[in-house]
């Protein structure tokens, strides 16, 4: 990623929303506020960011205890905004999730009490563990930012961005996400160890208290969503829109996928990348955007074939293998 | 059935074939050996396709194609030496024997073209059937195509070795193209054997043979062009024939000092002799050189040549003799300069019918028959000389036998009655003086005669005449000296007064000099005729000897009955406009009609072969950089704006990286392809940067906002390309100018934009890369 920003441009835009260089500050602000939290994942906190400004959610999956959560709680702690977490177990309801309406004596009327998803940030803790139904309420209201219920609908505040953990689907007292609900995450990361180095101060800082307890805002709801609004006009030219179908189209069609990206991945693609281009500070997305964050954005949504699996490749190794081998088109005359 | 390969086939039979076109220079008619070769060529040919059709045993195949060729052979010229009408027997071999020798015999001693007699055909066709049945055994049943070159080259080389003036370039391009076809076919067919290997999710399917096929057809005709021109440009030494080089391999005597022409023995010593050391070099006026005679012989003793003792004396107005020619004959005068001599005292090298004082009075005198002798070593000198072109008419009066010159009359007894036979075997009771001269040297150059330094002892039926003289007119073979004796005693024979001139041709062409080695020593007759004086004739084949003066040759409807003499015509017509200028020698000057003189159009017109060749070989190398040139000149005048300017600089330079084989990764996005070639090419910082602000300048084109001006990118994309194209090596930088990539898609694109089939171009899909 360092090669992206040798080439930071302040183009200032006067319309509405942030300019590229407040984007660009207030991201940094936002990402040294969580790399102080988070030791060593400097590539996973910017994903985070990526996908916040993008407008998309995020999944977060590793094995337990490798901060996940705590990453998802950082990033809601640092933007001065509501901040929800639902701890995900097999007995949660769908109307936990969305709100329910109940009577009101005092008024003589149903009152609608909102949810957890009524949040600009929702932490979802470990999602696979509730059951299909619960996780389906989420994940709807993830797509429309918006609630129905009982005939109502509640719009969600923005920005919203759902951070869900899970472990993966080995784990004991599971239940996978379907893949059509998977694909409603604009991204997937994984964690990862931290590294020995990264562990080791782990255990220095981590070992009094929180580092969450002194951690402060640095930036609000409002800041957030003009980010959003700025990330939304960053030019992406043709050739690179059909570099991006081009490279949906080579999941679709390849050998070793039995499953490729959908149309929403390609929307996803092109926002992330919108995104990922405006954290280097350019008003313009290069294919080289569309690699950095093709394999966080597509590779879940993905499906192996058998074949794939038996030769211990990830969906991720083939992505990887796709982006090497489709051309970048040049501008069509 | 593939192992009958039919295309094979042809094509080995082909490239037989054309291997012996040379060989219609060397033997005559072609008709007469060219159809029964093409029968056993085609005969084994059908064979090989049938046997291979039933066996796969491979020496099966040869062995029936050889048998079949045996057969052939004997149905077509053994006819009545064969068992039952159909099967050889060893009165077959016999017989063939006696041909083969036969075609030995003519072969080793006529220089080409050789007449092709039975035994000839016989020869040339089995050889030729046998080169053909190699051919196909190696490239079809054996499936060797490449080891075929070797019959192939062994049949063309031994062609080209023993053509008189050497092969036309061009003509070793029909049969490689031929053998490179057949080469080309098998190898393309074991390369397709291998199978396509594209790999999975690529759209292109990749046949394995193409791209090598296309390196294999560059080479090839690279080499080809190499080939031609090449031996164009390296001068080669005089060729010589098959039989020359047998006689003359027990001379070699080198060795520098003065030469002396032998008066009294042969002049066979000297012309054995292959030292190349100058005798004499000298520089001369005269378009038609004369030869320079050294001595005079006139009478002729049990074979040999001797000069009666005449009395020398020195004139008294000091003044060389000059011509006894009356007044009324046209003449020129000529000059020659000599610059070195190391002829040996007394004799010295003059031209007929030398004038005024070249040497110091003192230094020199004349015998009684007009031979200038010096009595002081002189090497150098500038000598004037008149040269008679006298009409026909000025040859006539007679010589009355008994006056002073009846010495020159007289014919030798042992020969007498030979030599008189022949005379009026020749000569018509009513020829002039001339006519029965030119009669004479015209016979004798002749084809029945040939020239040979090796002397023949028996006649054809076994008897072995002693008089040497007779010994000749019955073998008919030997060299000047006898074609000069002969003539000299058929013209005394016919009343006109004769004598031997001993001397040198006018030797070879070095720049504007004439070099004359011992190799260049002659004999000629000298015949006397009263208004003209000694006149010069020249009875040697052409092959080794200088032209018959003009006088001497008979207008065309009166040359001799035969096939024509192969001098002067086979000389007239210059078979090889790539010969060097240095290797014109004596038998090959151009004929009367042609303007000797040496000017800058004959040059052009003598080098036209390798000129034009030259021309042809930078043209089709420049062909594809201006190709390159045109499209990038095409791309620029296209781009309607910065940013298709930009992007035609991107694709050009990639496509020249391309050339030198810095080939950025199928997926690279441009950035990406900057970092590889920048590693691959090591390029400095400097350059790297340049290269980064062509990149950043492309990104800004392709991918930002259209509308803003965009710097020009020409020259930083200059800058990457030569400094990534310095860094090959010399052979990739070569190829990468002589044949870029961008060139050939020019060319190609032309092409195809032209041809109205294809329709569906996926160059657009294929050239924007990165």
């Amino acid at each position: 990623m360092s090669d992206l920003e040798h080439d930071r441009r302040t183009t200032t835009d006067p319309a509405r929303g942030a300019s590229l260089d407040q984007v660009l500050q207030m991201s940094a602000s936002l990402m040294s506020a969580m790399n102080s939290v988070i030791e060593g994942k400097q590539s996973v906190v910017r994903t985070a960011i990526t996908v916040l400004l993008a407008e998309g959610h995020l999944l977060l999956e590793d094995v337990p205890g490798t901060g996940k959560t705590l990453l998802a709680k950082t990033l809601g702690r640092c933007i001065d905004a509501s901040v929800r977490r639902v701890q995900f177990t097999p007995d949660l309801l769908p109307s936990d999730i969305t709100g329910v309406s109940v009577y009101n004596q005092d008024v003589r009327d149903f009152e609608f009490r909102p949810g957890a998803i009524f949040a600009n940030v929702v932490v979802g803790d470990e999602i696979n563990r509730a059951s299909p139904k619960t996780q389906s309420a989420l994940l709807e209201s993830m797509e429309e930012v918006q609630v129905t219920v009982d005939g109502t609908t509640y719009g969600l505040p923005r920005p919203f961005i759902v951070m869900a953990t899970q472990n993966p689907i080995e784990m004991e007292g599971t239940y996978p996400l379907p893949e059509a609900q998977r694909d409603r995450f604009m991204a997937r990361i994984s964690m990862g160890y931290p590294s020995a180095r990264a562990e080791l101060d782990m255990l220095d800082t981590h070992g009094g208290v929180s580092p969450l307890e002194g951690l402060q805002p640095v930036t609000d709801a409002a800041t957030v969503q003009a980010m959003v609004e700025a990330v939304r006009r960053v030019h992406a030219s043709p050739a690179v829109r059909q570099y991006i179908v081009d490279l949906a189209h080579a999941t679709r069609s390849s050998s070793a996928l039995r499953l490729g990206a959908s149309p929403r991945a390609t929307l996803h693609l092109l926002r992330a990348a919108r995104a990922h281009a405006a954290l280097a500070g350019r008003d313009h997305v290069l294919p080289d955007d569309v690699q950095q964050v093709a394999v966080p954005v597509v590779a879940h949504r993905l499906i192996p074939t058998g074949e794939t699996q038996m030769a211990r490749r990830t969906p991720a190794d083939v992505l990887n293998d796709l982006l090497q081998r489709v051309r970048v088109p040049a501008p069509t005359r | 059935m593939t192992r009958s390969r039919l295309a094979d086939v042809l094509l080995g039979v082909l490239a037989t074939l054309l291997v012996t076109l040379p060989l219609a220079d060397l033997f005559a008619p072609t008709g007469a050996w060219a159809r029964p070769s093409l029968l056993l060529v085609a005969l084994v040919a059908l064979t090989g396709l049938g046997l291979r059709a039933l066996t796969t045993v491979r020496p099966l195949v040869v062995a029936g194609q050889l048998l079949v060729l045996l057969e052939g052979t004997a149905l077509l010229h053994g006819r009545g030496h064969l068992w039952a009408g159909v099967v050889p027997t060893t009165d077959t071999g016999a017989a063939f024997g006696v041909l083969l020798t036969d075609a030995y015999t003519s072969i080793v001693s006529y220089s080409a073209p050789v007449p092709a007699g039975r035994g000839a055909v016989l020869g040339i066709s089995l050889l030729v059937g046998l080169t053909g049945l190699l051919v196909d055994a190696v490239a079809v049943t054996y499936r060797s195509p490449a080891l075929a070159g070797i019959p192939l080259l062994t049949a063309f080389l031994s062609a080209a070795t023993n053509t008189t003036a050497g092969l036309a370039s061009w003509l070793v391009v029909p049969p490689a193209l031929a053998w490179l076809a057949l080469v080309g076919r098998q190898g393309v067919g074991a390369l397709r054997s291998w199978g396509g290997t594209a790999s999975a999710g690529d759209q292109r399917t990749t046949d394995p043979a193409g791209s090598f096929a296309t390196v294999g057809r560059v080479v090839g005709v690279v080499a080809l062009a190499a080939a031609v021109v090449v031996p164009g440009l390296v001068p080669h030494l005089p060729t010589t024939f098959v039989a020359d080089g047998l006689a003359r391999g027990n001379g070699g005597s080198g060795g520098g000092g003065a030469v002396r022409l032998s008066t009294s023995v042969d002049i066979a010593r000297d012309l054995a002799q292959r030292s190349t050391d100058p005798v004499l070099v000298y520089r001369t006026s005269d378009p038609r050189p004369q030869p320079l005679r050294v001595g005079l012989l006139d009478t002729y003793e049990g074979g040999q040549w001797t000069a009666s003792r005449d009395a020398t004396f020195v004139p008294l107005d000091g003044r060389l003799p000059g011509s006894d020619a009356v007044p009324a004959v046209e003449r020129t005068t000529e000059r020659i300069e000599v610059s070195r001599s190391t002829v040996g005292l007394p004799q010295v090298a003059l031209p007929e019918n030398a004038v005024g004082t070249p040497f110091a009075p003192g230094s020199w005198q004349v015998t009684a028959s007009g031979l200038v002798q010096l009595t002081r070593p002189t090497s150098q000198y500038t000598v004037e000389y008149v040269s008679l072109q006298p009409e026909p008419g000025q040859f006539a009066g007679s010589v009355d036998p008994s006056g002073p010159l009846a010495d020159d009359l007289a014919v030798d007894a042992a020969a007498g009655s030979e030599v008189r036979a022949l005379l009026d075997r020749i000569t018509a009771p009513g020829d002039t003086p001339l006519e029965t001269a030119v009669k004479i040297q015209d016979h004798l150059r002749g084809p029945g005669y040939t020239y040979s330094e090796d002397l023949v002892d028996e006649t054809a039926d076994g008897r072995r005449p002693e008089e040497p003289l007779v010994r000749f007119l019955e073998t008919r073979t030997g060299y000047c000296v006898q074609f000069s004796s002969a003539m000299i005693m058929m013209a005394r024979a016919a009343g006109i007064p004769a004598r031997m001139a001993v001397g040198f041709l006018p030797g070879s062409l070095n720049g504007e000099e004439r070099v004359i080695t011992a190799e260049d020593a002659h004999a000629w007759p000298e015949l006397y005729f009263p208004d003209l004086g000694w006149m010069r004739f020249e009875p040697t084949p052409g092959v080794r000897s200088g032209l018959a003066p003009a006088y001497a040759v008979a207008p065309a409807e009166d040359t001799g009955t035969e096939t024509s003499s192969p001098e002067p015509t086979a000389s007239a017509t210059p078979t090889d406009p790539t010969r060097p200028e240095g290797d014109v020698t004596a038998d090959n000057q151009p004929d009367v009609t042609v303007t000797p003189t040496t000017t800058a159009t004959d040059v052009v017109r003598d080098h036209l072969g390798t000129v034009l060749g030259v021309l042809g070989v930078l043209l089709l190398a420049a062909l594809t950089p201006l190709g390159a040139w045109l499209a990038r000149r095409r791309a620029r005048r296209d781009a309607r704006d910065d940013a298709r300017r930009v992007e035609a600089e991107w694709q050009s330079l990639l496509s020249r990286l391309g050339d030198i084989g810095l080939v950025p990764g199928d997926g690279a996005t441009p950035r990406q392809a900057s970092r590889q070639i920048g590693r691959a090419a090591y390029l400095s910082p400097d350059e790297n940067a340049a290269l980064t602000r062509v990149v950043d300048t492309l990104e800004q084109a392709r991918y930002a906002r259209p509308g803003a001006p965009l710097p020009d990118v020409a020259d930083d994309a200059h800058t990457v390309w030569r400094a990534a194209l310095g860094r090959r090596r010399r052979l990739d930088q070569a190829r990468a100018l002589l044949l870029p990539a961008e060139g050939r898609r020019h060319w190609t694109g032309l092409f195809r934009r032209s041809s109205p089939t294809s329709v569906e171009d996926d160059s657009e899909q294929r050239t924007p890369v990165g």
